[in-house]
């Protein structure tokens, strides 16, 4: 039975409704949002949360801590005054137990903190104030809500996720699914706060993203990890990724919208001018016959994959026309996949099964034939790429348009009488539209408006020339692109003549049509006399273009030809352009007439039109790589760059060439370096020359160090930074060592010493490494200048020894100042044995 | 059910029973036409169809299918000059006047009727060209293209008029020759019918010599509009507006009646000049038809000559001026005007005040041509092998 709150509270207690302070909330949803992205807190892990006696546990400390009855005691003391007590009771110990439970039992973190303030915020301004939810209410509301918060993306994730995979979308995480700002969006649009519109706006803006989510399949990919607090800041990066792809998508999508209004607009202006001329898809005996090529079923084989394995994106290319079975004109079609970027362009390629796909297959008949689009092991970084699948293929178009023809006195004379000449004559299609066949292109075809008046009889200030037009209207129909018009025909009835005066004709040529722009065609055209040099694909094309000319002119149709020459110019222009229309005047000299219109009152033409073309289509998935962090990428090659952040692995020897790489098989090589160029120590690709000048850089290097660290204990490092390179004086500048030498902090300063200690040992094990190669390969021996080179090599390595450890000992025993590192020993003992080990090398120089 | 309901019941039952005839209930059934009344009645001329399925809604391609075109004449006149009514003279003058009653004799033409079939010719060429008739009034005029018939009107004999069917066969073309891809195309077949038809209706109006009421006598009737029933024609006579005028020359003697008649085309096709030419013209585009040549009436308006009641006397329908050389033409020209016009005819030689106030038939003859259309859509379908 519902409470009467009127009963309990005075006038003066009536609450106002949510007022404009609910936006506190939502701000503050915001700020939990960003928090939630920065710490990734995720509430609790359910399975850890719910450990052995969690209940037993649970009772224990509810009964041993009070907070739990003072809590539910005052509330009683405050609320007895106003409210029966009765009705309110049950929210609120359902309210105290969630928060208590929350804060006694592994949430009191700083995240938690964070989301019960939340909590508390929505409660005291959003549904606190809510007349029509009411007090009670309010607490079962905002309890739901914490628990959700706190524990709902968590049992979804370990409890229904295995069992439902579809349910990732669910789980998500609070990245995906923002519960406050939902909530405080809900309820500001739904109490009608001031600037409400403004929530409005950003919950629908939500809905689209999701709505993209799904669109792009990014979403199982993407919500199938969870972004609390065991998960890794690499998954949360993919999330981000996920969402600016989802974003980007979006922002396409938008722009297409005003692409296509824009475009729209063009076309109607166009239209309204008379440039644009309409028609509408031929109707099919069943809808479901598809004639066309399609890419069907387009989808990641996976939800996600692994830098390290194959990935693949499946599809279907389904074909269908129906003079298919035309066995000497089969439709090629050829595939291919691209990884693109954001402008559309390709940065990487894949590779498409079957192979038959990729170069050129043949469609004889209806058919579906499944694809695949394979990117290699390691050929994609980590992240979020979107995959275009597209196919070429070849395509004809057919439209055609009714007309009708009559006397123009006739016409005149019933249009004076109110009598319309067209249902006079029972033509019920009185504004004849085009129609062509199905497929990428639409084929629209105009002329004027009918029925077009023939002069029977000569009239007074006339030549008795009808004049009209035929106007063709080329355009893209199909998400995709017109790589190219391979030929457009317009057929007219042989009673009706295109016009050729002033349209360009060159004196001694063929006649020429539309501006110039078209020329007749007859069966003995050159271009199909002409054929020693064309391809066997050409001739067939050719014969059957030869067919249908001749089979038109048994209907009584001449056919007119788009000329080859304004055909490759237009084709230039074909892709920025939303489409291209063609117009030819028709005159109909008063002696042609009665040809055209035979002994009918009204007569019925037609005028035809076709359009062969090179069509592309295209879709895009979206694929989601993942690094694999044990696993370090191999490569095949020794110069093909590292581009995972792991490193990678070198082979034995390259692909390209029988020689080994320079850094040897199984050694790591850092991510942006390759197997040729990163030089590692004990490569036995260093030639010995190479090795000379290797060691004495090492040397001058190590000299440096042991001029830095006394420098630096002395307080001046400064003069001695420019001695570090690379790296090392990258480090050196962003850990402030010269700030610190300066200042000798006793604190920081073994730091800086113990980290210039370890560079230093480091780089004596590389040229230990190099002599210990140079001793093994013996190039030495025959080098020109005998001996020398090795000895002195050798000396420099063993003096260099001594010499750090001298300045190590100094160090030590300094009066003041004296530093002591806890490896001093073990890296003297290392410098000693490599040291001992060189002076063992080249023993058996003389 | 309560008592008085089903008493109230069963009298019900017995009134109809009651009214039972030998015509059926209430005369509904009735096939005889009793009198001139019926046959002329009704808003119809020339009504054609095409017969069921003749042509059918859809065909295959490269298939042959009849077509069948159903002709009924449900007007009162005939059309031509169908051989078992022979066309008696049409009064085209006073002088050729009959009886007043006598309408049956005179509603017939001489001039036959067209149909013209359309279709268009990229889909449909004719198959086997033979034209096959019920009866030999309907014959294919091959040079011209169209088809002639006589058709005889409704009577005593045959209430319902006379009916023919005439079927020819075409054949869908292949659609694969006209386009590789298409399945399906529409096609719409026409058939216009242009014929002459005459209307005549026939209603009692009242002749009033006292056109000031100036000697109080008793009148037997009373001069009012009249709106006569339908003519079994599709051109109809839709109202009479009499007016009784002192003759100009002698207004004390003589009283000249004149009718505003209002003439209405109630069919669903156009009037047309009654001309042959005009008429062969509209169906065919050998003749041209000129403005003046569509929405045009001839009127004759009779009514029984005050001097010799045996004989008619035609009204003058050409007023601009009083006409009193008898061998003018006197027949009117209506030219309707969104299917309607008014026409005003008077007896210019004027009816003594002497013959007071008396009844008696005003005959009215329209005379045109008349043209409507049919069409029926035709899907071709491709035969498909997947």
């Amino acid at each position: 039975m519902p409470i009467d709150y009127q009963r309990y509270y005075s006038p003066t207690n009536e609450r106002p409704g949510v007022t404009g302070l609910a936006w506190i909330p939502i701000i503050f949803s915001v700020v939990v949002f960003l928090y939630d992205l920065t710490s990734s807190f995720n509430g609790f892990r359910f399975d850890l949360f719910f450990f052995k006696d969690f209940f037993l546990r649970w009772v224990l400390t509810l009964l041993a801590n009070g907070i739990f009855w003072i809590s539910l005691i005052g509330y009683m003391f405050l609320k007895s005054r106003r409210v029966g007590l009765r009705e309110d009771l049950p929210a609120m110990a359902v309210l105290v137990l969630v928060v208590y439970t929350i804060l006694f039992h592994g949430g009191l973190s700083s995240g938690g903190a964070v989301h019960l303030a939340m909590a508390f915020l929505f409660y005291w301004f959003v549904l606190r104030d809510s007349n029509e939810i009411g007090p009670s209410k309010a607490k079962v509301i905002i309890a739901l809500l914490i628990l959700v918060d706190f524990f709902a993306y968590g049992i979804i994730k370990y409890y229904a996720v295995p069992a439902y995979p579809i349910l990732n979308f669910f789980s998500v995480n609070r990245i995906f699914f923002p519960l406050w700002i939902l909530a405080s969006l809900l309820m500001a649009v739904r109490n009608k706060i001031p600037g409400y519109m403004y929530a409005t706006i950003a919950l629908l803006g939500i809905f689209f993203m999701y709505m993209f989510y799904f669109a792009n399949s990014v979403i199982v990919p993407l919500y199938s990890a969870n972004l609390n607090d065991f998960m890794t800041s690499e998954e949360k990066t993919q999330a981000l990724q996920s969402a600016k792809t989802a974003f980007q998508n979006f922002r396409s999508w938008a722009k297409q919208i005003v692409v296509d209004v824009r475009k729209g607009f063009t076309t109607q202006l166009e239209y309204a001018t008379g440039g644009y001329y309409q028609g509408k898809v031929e109707e099919q005996q069943d809808p479901r016959n598809k004639i066309g090529v399609y890419l069907e079923n387009v989808q990641s084989a996976d939800t996600h994959f692994f830098e390290n394995e194959e990935a693949s994106v499946w599809g279907d290319l389904t074909a269908r026309a129906l003079d298919f079975g035309d066995v000497e004109n089969p439709i090629n079609v050829k595939i291919y996949c691209d990884i693109i970027n954001a402008q559309g362009e390709a940065v990487e390629k894949g590779t498409i099964m079957p192979k038959e796909l990729e170069t050129g297959y043949s469609i004889l008949l209806q058919e579906q034939k499944p694809f695949e689009c394979k990117f290699t092991r390691w050929q994609l970084a980590p992240g979020t790429y979107n995959v275009k699948i597209g196919a070429q293929f070849s395509f004809e178009t057919y439209g055609f348009l009714k007309t009708y023809f009559m006397d123009i006195k006739r016409a005149r004379a019933l249009r004076l009488q109110h009598i319309d000449p067209l249902e006079q004559y029972g033509i019920t299609e009185r504004k004849p539209i085009a129609k062509y066949t199905n497929g990428p292109i639409n084929l629209g075809i105009g002329t004027t408006e009918p029925p077009l008046g023939l002069y029977i009889e000569q009239e007074e200030g006339s030549d008795g020339t009808a004049i009209s037009y035929v106007g063709v209207t080329v355009q893209r129909a199909w998400e995709g692109m017109v790589k190219s018009i391979d030929g457009l025909r317009i057929q007219l009835p042989k009673v009706i003549k295109l016009d050729d005066e002033g349209t360009g004709a060159v004196a001694g040529t063929d006649k020429s049509y539309c501006r110039g722009d078209f020329h007749m065609i007859g069966e003995n055209d050159k271009k199909f006399t002409d054929t020693d040099k064309k391809t066997d694909l050409e001739k067939k094309k050719l014969g059957k273009e030869k067919a249908n000319i001749i089979a038109a002119a048994k209907e009584g149709y001449d056919t007119y030809e788009l000329d080859k020459k304004v055909m490759t110019e237009e084709n230039k222009k074909l892709a920025g352009a939303p489409f291209k229309s063609w117009r030819c005047t028709i005159k109909i000299p008063q002696a042609d007439s009665g040809k055209v219109l035979g002994k009918n009152p009204v007569a019925t033409h037609f005028y035809r039109a076709n359009v062969d073309y090179t069509f592309e289509i295209a879709k895009q998935v979206p694929i989601l790589i993942k690094s694999v962090p044990e696993e370090k990428k191999l490569l095949d090659k020794c110069n093909v760059l590292c581009t995972s952040s792991a490193g990678c692995i070198c082979p034995e020897q390259g692909q390209d060439t029988k020689k080994a790489c320079f850094t040897p098989k199984g050694r790591v090589i850092p991510g942006g370096t390759t197997c040729d160029r990163y030089k590692d120590c004990a490569s036995k690709q260093r030639t010995f020359e190479e090795a000379k000048i290797d060691i004495e850089n090492i040397v001058g290097y190590l000299r440096a160090l042991v001029t830095f660290n006394e420098n630096c204990l002395a307080g001046d490092p400064q003069s001695t930074l420019d001695k570090l390179e690379g790296t090392d004086r990258a480090q050196a500048e962003k850990d402030k060592w010269v700030e610190i030498c300066k200042e000798k902090k006793p604190a920081e300063l073994p730091k800086v010493l113990g980290t210039s200690q370890e560079l230093m040992k480091k780089m004596y094990d590389c040229g230990y490494n190099i002599v210990k190669v140079v001793d093994g390969k013996g190039e030495y021996r025959s080098a020109k200048t005998g001996y020398g080179d090795v000895k002195t090599m050798q000396k420099n390595m063993i003096e260099t020894a001594d010499y750090i450890i001298k300045s190590w000992n100094e160090r030590i025993s300094r009066t003041e100042n004296s530093v002591k590192l806890q490896n001093d020993v073990a890296d003297e003992n290392f410098i000693k044995g490599e040291k001992g080990e060189i002076t063992r090398l080249f023993s058996a120089i003389p | 059910m309560k008592k008085p309901i089903l008493i109230i019941m069963i009298v019900s039952l017995a009134f109809l029973l009651s009214c039972k005839s030998e015509s059926g209930f209430f005369g509904f059934g009735k096939e005889k036409m009793a009198t001139n009344k019926q046959k002329f009645s009704g808003t119809e001329g020339l009504v054609f169809e095409f017969f069921e399925n003749t042509p059918p809604k859809e065909v295959y391609e490269g298939s042959p299918f009849p077509i069948g075109i159903r002709l009924f004449n449900k007007g009162a006149c005939d059309i031509g000059n169908p051989s078992t009514n022979p066309p008696s003279n049409p009064p085209d003058s006073a002088q050729n006047a009959g009886t007043p009653h006598s309408e049956l004799d005179r509603c017939s033409s001489s001039i036959q009727g067209f149909i013209h079939v359309g279709f268009e010719r990229d889909y449909l060429e004719v198959y086997l060209g033979q034209i096959t008739s019920l009866s030999t009034f309907v014959k294919f005029d091959e040079p011209k293209q169209r088809i002639v018939f006589s058709l005889k009107s409704k009577d005593i004999q045959d209430p319902k008029g006379g009916q023919d069917l005439f079927t020819f066969n075409v054949k869908a073309k292949d659609l694969k020759t006209l386009d590789p891809q298409t399945e399906l195309r529409d096609t719409v077949m026409t058939a216009t019918a242009c014929y002459k038809y005459k209307t005549i209706a026939t209603v009692d109006t009242c002749i009033d010599t006292n056109v000031f009421d100036l000697t109080k006598t008793e009148k037997v009737c009373k001069v009012k509009d009249l709106s006569p029933s339908s003519q079994g024609a599709p051109v109809m006579v839709t109202k009479i507006e009499p007016e009784m005028t002192p003759k100009k020359s002698d207004p004390k003697t003589l009283v000249v009646p004149r009718f505003v008649i209002t003439v209405d085309n109630k069919g669903k096709g156009e009037v047309l000049d009654p001309n042959h030419s005009i008429i062969e013209g509209a169906c065919s585009s050998d003749i041209p038809v000129s403005y003046s040549n569509w929405s045009k009436v001839i009127i004759r308006v009779y009514i029984p000559d005050p001097d010799s009641p045996s004989k008619l006397a035609q009204l003058n329908c050409a007023i601009s001026e009083e006409q009193t050389d008898e061998n003018k033409p006197k027949e009117g020209i209506l030219s309707l005007k969104r299917g309607v016009d008014k026409i005003r005819c008077g007896y210019e030689k004027g009816i003594p005040k002497s013959k007071g106030t008396y009844t008696t038939p005003l005959i009215i003859e329209l005379d045109y041509g008349y043209t409507e259309s049919i069409s029926k859509k035709i899907t071709i379908k491709r035969v498909l092998t997947y």
